[in-house]
């Protein structure tokens, strides 16, 4: 099966540091991958590479997606070819609306497809019901993005746009982080009825409680800027087990 | 409009009688007047603009001096010089009592509309309506503006300087008394030189006084001085201004919140946010506090920066291009400058079209589909 996502000896990193670092790595659709690592390890460098930050220059290397080099394509280009990445930190902009902003983003994508704006009646409709699906209030409407939200909240945002875009390959980064246990099996088992043979996961994270819901294909394990080992759910449970160290080598 | 003078002075006197605050006021805001660049700048009074056009120091200010006569400016009393008005500056009651050429307005309907005629004006607004009055203020040129609010009465300015002259110096001024309140709200997209210099006097116990402002600048100079004196029990205010400039646009704030001494029960708050939209556009920003009474509540803040690269990822990363990401952006910093304004609608549509057209750069509020 073609590849959705194909990194080839990646090098890139913010400034003049190469935090990613010969990288490689291959998502097929309808696999979930996990990303594991210890802090400092270039996890989030990496989403915010595949999905085109210009801060983050890539130096070496190529990324393909669907088959085609987006190495140097333009971020907001990536996410109309179908990259979603869940921020760890979603940032909160008072001022821009909520909903008017993840209208403008879904009319983006249909323009770039060559489809019509969607209607303002049949939006607010779907986003209501992924709303209600998500357990989000209605004053989610009239509120500012990410503006006073809890951590939770913002978590939920995130996979309400990722509802609204229905990307291709999905990057949830530390999905479970600021969420509560009830949080984590809601929001992870809309990501399971999302995710399906077209679309492929890849999940950045340092808890297990996810994989409980969503199976994962592959865990990598993240160090110094490339993959060291890969294997299946077992992997995560030796992380559990035994820290990072095992896989690093020795102390630098 | 006409009311027997004698009577207007009474009412003058016994709102400024009523606090004990204008002979020590006087000696304090000269004093702050000396001190800080952009004061010392300004530091002549704003009611005569041919200073203010000086001072302003542009190429068009000067060419604008040029084209005006001495003659042209309103002195209907030959003692009425520079330096008077310095003295009575630092008290409204000798303002109000004194300045006879100032037009009088005495308001006792709950709507107006005041078109400040060319090239200089002066009106002394005494508000004795009980509900909620309502002034929508407009000038072409520079004009002085003192309200006077009597027990209980509320007043809402909604002023717009869009269409001012370059080096347009407005000074509004209100005399809050017991339980009145006073709101001003003011919005405006200016290419050359707008100075707003706003005091309140909070003279009586409940008084309150709102100031609330959104600012384009581009190619020149704008300046909001703002000053609020807590001279009574239980009086609050809030300072919120916001500005965006580029293009050469400079602005300059200073906001000061004075609560006096023996005072209880002081609430007083003030936001200051600018963006900066390219490297030829700059932000002075100068927020002061004097507090000399331990009955208060009370914060200050100003923030400066360029458009923020992190949220023009963040929308970027949604499919949203990056010009219309930054729209997104100037808008949504427009739209919480606007947040606390109760007549938004009045501004923004003109705002947006105005500001758009001199910083070069489309600007979207995104507002609730």
């Amino acid at each position: 099966m073609n590849s959705l996502l194909q990194i080839e000896s990646l090098i890139a990193g913010p400034s003049e540091t190469n935090i990613i670092n010969e990288l490689n790595l291959t998502i097929r659709p309808g696999e979930v991958h996990v990303i594991m690592g210890p802090n400092g390890a270039g996890k989030s460098t990496l989403s915010a590479v595949i999905t085109g930050r210009e801060d983050y220059p890539v130096r070496g290397g190529r990324v393909y997606f669907k088959g085609e080099d987006i190495t140097q394509l333009p971020m907001e280009e990536r996410a109309r070819r179908g990259i979603f990445l869940s921020h760890q930190s979603p940032l909160a902009i008072p001022g821009v609306n909520n909903l008017q902003f993840l209208r403008f983003a879904v009319n983006s994508h249909r323009k770039a497809h060559g489809e019509d704006e969607m209607k303002p009646g049949d939006f607010l409709k779907k986003a209501r019901e992924y709303m209600a699906l998500l357990g989000l209030p209605e004053d989610f409407s009239r509120r500012s993005l990410n503006d006073g939200f809890s951590g939770g909240e913002k978590k939920r945002n995130e996979i309400l746009q990722m509802l609204m875009l229905q990307p291709d390959l999905v990057i949830l980064d530390e999905i479970d982080s600021g969420l509560d246990v009830d949080g984590i099996a809601t929001i992870s088992g809309i990501i399971k009825n999302y995710h399906n043979k077209n679309r492929a996961l890849l999940l950045i994270t340092h808890y297990q409680k996810i994989f409980e819901t969503i199976k994962p294909d592959y865990v990598h394990i993240f160090a110094k800027g490339k993959i060291v080992k890969t294997g299946g759910a077992e992997l995560a449970a030796l992380v559990d087990a035994g820290g990072f160290e095992q896989f690093l080598g020795g102390k630098e | 409009m006409s009311e027997d003078i004698s009577s207007f002075l009474k009412l003058c006197s016994e709102v400024a009688s009523a606090s004990p605050f204008f002979g020590d006021g006087e000696r304090r805001f000269q004093k702050i007047s000396e001190r800080g660049k952009i004061r010392d700048k300004y530091q002549y009074l704003p009611s005569f603009p041919r200073e203010a056009l000086l001072a302003a120091g542009s190429g068009d200010a000067k060419n604008t001096i040029k084209n005006i006569k001495e003659e042209q400016f309103y002195f209907p009393d030959k003692d009425f010089s520079p330096a008077f008005i310095r003295n009575s500056e630092s008290d409204p009651f000798a303002l109000a009592a004194q300045s006879l050429p100032y037009q009088l307005v005495i308001l006792d309907s709950n709507q107006f509309c005041l078109n400040l005629p060319e090239p200089l004006s002066r009106f002394v607004i005494l508000v004795k309506h009980s509900s909620p009055v309502i002034i929508t203020l407009h000038t072409h040129s520079s004009a002085s503006v003192l309200f006077l609010l009597t027990s209980g009465s509320s007043v809402k300015v909604l002023a717009d300087f869009t269409d001012s002259w370059s080096a347009s110096f407005v000074s509004l001024r209100a005399l809050v008394h017991d339980n009145a309140s006073f709101s001003l709200e003011t919005a405006q997209a200016v290419s050359g030189d707008l100075t707003i210099d706003a005091m309140a006097y909070l003279t009586g116990a409940g008084a309150s006084a709102d100031i609330a402002s959104v600012n384009a600048t581009a190619q020149g100079n704008f300046s909001a001085f703002v000053k609020i004196f807590h001279l009574a029990d239980n009086t609050s205010s809030n300072q919120r201004l916001y500005s965006v400039a580029g293009r050469d646009g400079h602005e300059h704030f200073r906001g000061e919140i004075y609560a006096a001494k023996g005072t209880a029960e002081v609430k007083a708050y003030q936001v200051h946010k600018s963006l900066l939209l390219d490297d030829s556009a700059n932000s002075n920003a100068n927020p002061f506090l004097e507090i000399y009474t331990d009955s208060v509540e009370c914060s200050h803040g100003s923030s400066t920066g360029f458009s923020d690269d992190a949220a023009l990822y963040y929308l970027r990363a949604r499919g949203i291009s990056a010009e219309d990401a930054r729209s997104l952006l100037i808008g949504g910093f427009v739209a919480d400058g606007f947040f606390v304004f109760k007549e938004p609608d009045y501004f923004t549509t003109s705002f947006l079209e105005t500001a758009g057209t001199i910083l070069g750069q489309k600007i979207i509020i995104s507002e609730e589909p």
